[in-house]
């Protein structure tokens, strides 16, 4: 088993994760959980070797703890991960959904407001956009995260700065 | 004020309207009002006035009767299409957005059963995207946009479609 620290990655810093290591993976485990849409490199892991002497001193900076072995390892790459990706693809097509959707609202709009006996149609203004896509939010990306944060032991680390 | 009734027309009937015709226009509005399922030139328009209007309503053969004026030809060839294409095209996206989160929802939902440690949740059970998109309420906008052309062509069924 191997703890891994995850700290911001400061931009512009030239550091990434190795493509398809534990470290990357460590990342990835800590965006799921934080549930927060971040870019790629957004995050950098690196194992902690010896917690004894430096686990104090790191955590000040850390922003989470993962721990991974191959077990875990496995059902992350076999279960989670497709799991995710389907869940990211729900979103994805919500978004675009909506994208079209208030395209066509806008062209129906325009068409009324054209109109010389049809502009007393508000159609922005009837149609309930944005209360209906507020009940489209969909919550399995909610059930992956705690899950994933319970298998993988994962810590966050809150840092109050003055 | 015009009064026309709307017969269907016969298969072997060699008659059709001329292109641009009032005729032609009136069988359009019917087809749209009555929500006919086949082409407009399925229809035929007969002035209200005649002996074959009232032959059809003795027949029982009328389907609708329509009123129009020059000005409200004008607004269906000018406006009305323009709006119930951009009607039908705000469904079809609404259809589409539908099928493809159901789609979306279904893989997940699979992939949540086949799973050994996500058993026991089903994510369609926390998002209903019929419900959702319903709510917009755009039945209710293509209702009025129906009612108003009612009106303005003082639409009148006659005769129900049968299936």
């Amino acid at each position: 088993m191997t703890k891994y620290l995850v700290f911001k990655n400061q931009p512009g810093s030239g550091q990434a994760n190795v493509l398809g290591s534990r470290e990357e993976m460590a990342c990835t485990i800590a965006k799921v959980v934080s549930q927060d849409a971040l870019p790629k490199d957004f995050y950098i892991a690196y194992p902690l070797e010896n917690p004894h002497s430096t686990w104090e001193s790191l955590k000040e900076t850390a922003k989470f703890s993962v721990e991974i072995d191959d077990e875990r390892a496995e059902l992350w790459e076999k279960e989670i991960l497709p799991l995710t990706d389907l869940s990211y693809a729900i979103d994805d097509a919500i978004g675009e959904a909506y994208s079209a959707i208030v395209e066509a609202a806008q062209a129906l709009d325009h068409a009324c407001e054209k109109s010389k006996n049809f502009q007393n149609i508000k159609v922005l203004q009837n149609i309930g956009m944005d209360r209906a896509f507020d009940n489209l939010e969909h919550y399995s990306f909610g059930e992956i995260s705690e899950k994933v944060e319970e298998i993988f032991e994962v810590e966050s680390f809150h840092h109050h700065h003055a | 004020m015009s009064k026309y009734l709307v017969i269907p027309r016969r298969a072997d009937s060699p008659m059709t309207h001329s292109g641009g015709s009032t005729e032609e226009t009136i069988c359009e509005i019917a087809k749209n009002l009555l929500r006919f399922p086949g082409p407009s030139d399925y229809l035929m328009a007969i002035p209200a006035n005649t002996k074959v209007a009232t032959f059809a309503l003795v027949k029982d053969d009328a389907l609708c009767s329509i009123e129009v004026t020059k000005k409200t030809l004008d607004t269906w060839r000018k406006d009305v299409t323009n709006i119930q294409d951009a009607i039908n095209s705000f469904q079809s996206a609404k259809d589409h957005a539908e099928t493809v989160l159901d789609r979306a929802l279904a893989d997940l939902d699979e992939a949540y059963e086949n799973s050994t440690g996500f058993q026991g949740y089903i994510p369609s059970d926390d998002i209903s995207v019929y419900g959702a998109l319903e709510e917009m309420g755009a039945n209710d906008l293509d209702y009025t946009f129906q009612r108003t052309l009612q009106e303005m062509y003082k639409f009148q069924v006659l005769r129900r479609q049968t299936a």
